[in-house]
């Protein structure tokens, strides 16, 4: 019998070999090795992260395609899938404004620090902020209970943070403060109610 | 749900209150700013406590010790 490969006839024939994959006993034909493993070695912790980013991802893509869903349905899957994710994005079942405009996430983060933002979800919050304000240099700021208008200031000034829902002040600089009573371009955003 | 390409027509109040929504969802800390870059909306938070936020000569804000 030709041998096939260096080995004598105890070792296993080469991987790719159809005697390598079949071999005959008294018991018929038996066929073993297949598939191959193939890849770098993952642990559990990995294996686990990996399984949890590709659910999400596999769902993000569901939600994105022209398949019929149940918005409810498919917005506790997500939050089911990303339970756990420290900081990440989760959407409410009362935003369901929000969700039926997009129906995305718009970022997670990972054990390791690093964030991921889909594309598109990015896109839309930029399209949004835009249709609010265009303005390069223009600040939405946060207070204590809503996102207050954008405020365009000249450089020089600072700007002051006030405690409650007030929005932000702008000070002139030093220097111009000396030369006229007031602020002469200072742009206070208008109060929201 | 609207399949995608749809336009999705709303009123302008529901619109607002999308808008608040998907800011909340960037962040809901008082103080949290956004602004408007060159290319891109970008957010900014001071590194410590105590900065204080200055227009630059280019028109963007920074974080800056007093």
């Amino acid at each position: 019998m030709a041998q096939i490969g260096r080995g004598g006839g105890s070792r296993r024939p080469p991987y790719g070999t159809a005697a390598y994959l079949s071999r005959v006993t008294r018991h018929g034909t038996v066929t073993s090795g297949w598939p191959r493993p193939r890849g770098r070695k993952i642990d559990a912790w990995g294996r686990y992260w990996r399984d949890k980013f590709t659910a999400t991802v596999a769902l993000i893509k569901k939600l994105n395609s022209r398949e019929r869903i149940p918005m409810g349905d498919a917005i506790e899957a997500v939050n089911k899938a990303n339970r756990g994710l420290r900081g990440s994005a989760a959407i409410r079942l009362d935003d369901l404004d929000t969700a039926r405009l997009s129906g995305r996430l718009y970022a997670w983060r990972f054990p390791d620090g690093g964030v991921a933002y889909p594309a598109a979800a990015h896109y839309d919050a930029a399209r949004r902020l835009e249709w609010f304000e265009p303005m390069v240099g223009s600040i939405l700021t946060r207070t204590e209970e809503t996102w207050l208008p954008a405020i365009a200031c000249q450089p020089g000034y600072l700007l002051g943070s006030v405690s409650g829902s007030s929005p932000i002040g702008a000070c002139p600089p030093a220097r111009l403060a000396e030369q006229s009573e007031g602020p002469p371009d200072a742009k206070v955003p208008p109060s929201n109610g | 749900m609207d399949s995608e390409g749809d336009p999705v027509y709303i009123s302008e109040a529901d619109a607002l209150r999308a808008m608040q929504a998907t800011l909340d969802l960037i962040s809901t800390q008082p103080g949290a700013i956004l602004y408007r870059g060159y290319n891109d909306w970008e957010a900014a938070a001071p590194d410590h406590p105590g900065q204080i936020l200055v227009i630059q000569a280019n028109g963007l804000p920074a974080w800056q010790d007093p």
